[in-house]
C-alpha cells in the first residue's frame, strides 16, 4: 500500500532498484542476531556491569593438548575476571571450561545460537558448559545470594 | 527463531517489511516478546540499505542499525501510531547515519567496488542469473548517476513514504528541491535505460 505513494511507473522502477541494492549490498547475515542480543540486554531492565573483552587468543601450545582447536577468552571488570577456555567437541559444537576470580556464587547463563544454557559456578570458581553450538555467545553471570547485586554481562563473542 | 521470517520482497503477494513491521510492533507492545524477533528480522535489511546510502563503512553501518533499534526500545512510547513504526525507524536510522557520516567526514568509497563484486556470478542458479543480469545492468546505469542522485534514489526506494523534511536535512538540500531532484534523477536513469535496448521498463 505504501509503495503506491509513488507514481505507479516509479513504483515499479523503485522495486527494481530495491532488488538491485539488496542483491548488491546485502546486510551481514548475522546482523539481526546481534541486534537481538543487544535488545535482550536492554530489556533486562536492570543495572548490570558490562565486562570488557581483555584478550582472545589461541591457547598456549606449551600445554600440549589433544584438542585441535582451543582458544582462551578473558573478560574483566572492576570486581571480577572470567577466563574461558573454548574447545571444539564436534563439528560446530563447543565446550567451555571457565574460571572466575574472585570466586563467588553465581549462576551463569550462556546465550548461544541454540538458545541459552544455565550452569552454576562451583565453590572454586569454576564452571563448565559441555556442548553448545558454535557461534555468537554472551555470558550473563547473576549473583545467587544477593538479589540486589547487578549481574555481570560480557560482550558478544564468536566461539 | 525458527518461524518463517518474511524477507523484504517485492514479489507479488509477499508480505513487505511495511506490513510486517506494524503488525509485529503492535504485538510486541501487547507483550509478545517473540514479535520483536520477527520485527527485527523483517526490518533490519531495510535499515541496512537506508544507512548504507550514507556511504558509511560496513562496521559503522552496523553500529547505526543497532543504535536505531536500541532507540526504539527505549522510546517506544514515542511511536504513537503502530502503522508508523517503520517510518519512525527509517527516520531514526537516517538521522543517526547522517550524524555519524558528518562526524567521520563521510569518507568511505562504499559503493562501487563492493557492489560490483557482490552481485551474483554466472555460477548462480538460472533464475538468479536472469535477475542478477537485470540488477547488474541497472547498477551500471545507477552508477553513472551523480552521487546525490544515487543517494536520494536509494533512500527513497527504501522509504515507505518519502519524508522530504528529513531527506532535505540529511542530504543538505533545500526541501523544495527534493521533489524536482528526485524527478530529475529518475528521468536520467530512465533515459539511460531506454538507450540500453531491451532493459526493463
Amino acid at each position: 500500500m505504501n509503495q503506491q505513494r509513488h507514481h505507479p511507473a516509479d513504483a515499479e522502477l523503485f522495486a527494481h532498484l530495491r532488488r538491485m541494492w539488496q542483491q548488491a549490498d546485502p546486510m551481514p547475515d548475522d546482523l539481526p542476531d546481534r541486534v537481538l542480543f543487544a535488545l535482550d540486554l536492554e530489556q533486562l531492565d536492570m543495572d548490570f556491569e558490562l565486562l570488557r573483552l581483555v584478550s582472545t587468543h589461541e591457547a598456549d601450545l606449551s600445554v600440549r593438548s589433544a584438542m585441535t582447536d582451543v582458544h582462551t577468552i578473558t573478560f574483566s571488570g572492576p570486581s571480577i575476571t572470567v577466563m574461558l577456555r573454548v574447545s571444539e567437541v564436534g563439528v560446530g559444537r563447543r565446550r567451555i571450561d571457565a574460571w572466575l576470580a574472585p570466586s563467588s556464587p553465581l549462576v551463569v547463563t550462556v546465550h548461544h545460537a541454540g538458545g541459552s544454557t544455565d550452569v552454576d559456578v562451583d565453590e572454586r570458581g569454576r564452571f563448565v558448559v559441555g556442548d553448545i553450538p558454535a557461534g555468537m555467545t554472551r555470558l550473563v553471570l547473576t549473583p545467587v545470594h544477593d538479589p540486589q547485586a547487578a549481574p555481570f554481562i560480557t560482550p558478544t563473542v564468536e566461539i | 527463531m525458527g518461524a518463517s521470517t518474511p524477507r523484504p520482497s517485492d514479489a507479488v503477494g509477499a508480505a513487505t517489511p511495511w506490513d510486517t513491521a506494524s503488525r509485529c510492533f503492535r504485538a510486541w507492545k501487547d507483550g509478545d516478546r517473540a514479535a520483536l524477533d520477527e520485527l527485527v528480522r523483517a526490518v533490519t535489511p531495510v535499515l541496512w540499505q537506508v544507512v548504507r546510502s550514507y556511504e558509511l563503512d560496513r562496521t559503522s553501518a552496523e553500529d547505526v542499525v543497532q543504535t536505531t533499534w536500541l532507540t526504539l526500545i527505549r522510546k517506544s512510547e514515542q511511536v504513537r501510531d503502530d502503522q508508523a513504526v517503520l517510518r519512525w525507524l527509517t527516520i531514526t536510522a537516517r538521522r543517526e547515519a547522517w550524524r555519524v557520516a558528518q562526524a567521520m567526514g563521510r569518507a568511505d568509497p562504499t559503493e562501487e567496488s563492493v557492489i560490483e563484486t557482490s552481485l551474483p556470478t554466472s555460477r548462480s542458479p538460472e533464475a538468479e542469473v536472469v535477475e542478477s543480469d537485470t540488477a547488474r545492468r541497472l547498477w551500471s546505469h545507477v552508477r553513472a548517476l551523480d552521487a546525490r542522485c544515487r543517494h536520494l534514489l536509494r533512500v527513497v526506494a527504501f522509504q515507505d513514504r518519502p519524508d522530504y523534511a528529513t531527506v532535505a536535512t540529511t542530504l543538505n538540500m533545500p526541501m523544495g528541491s527534493i521533489g524536482p531532484t528526485r524527478s530529475r534523477c529518475l528521468a536520467k536513469l530512465r533515459s539511460r535505460m531506454a538507450a540500453d535496448e531491451g532493459s526493463m521498463r
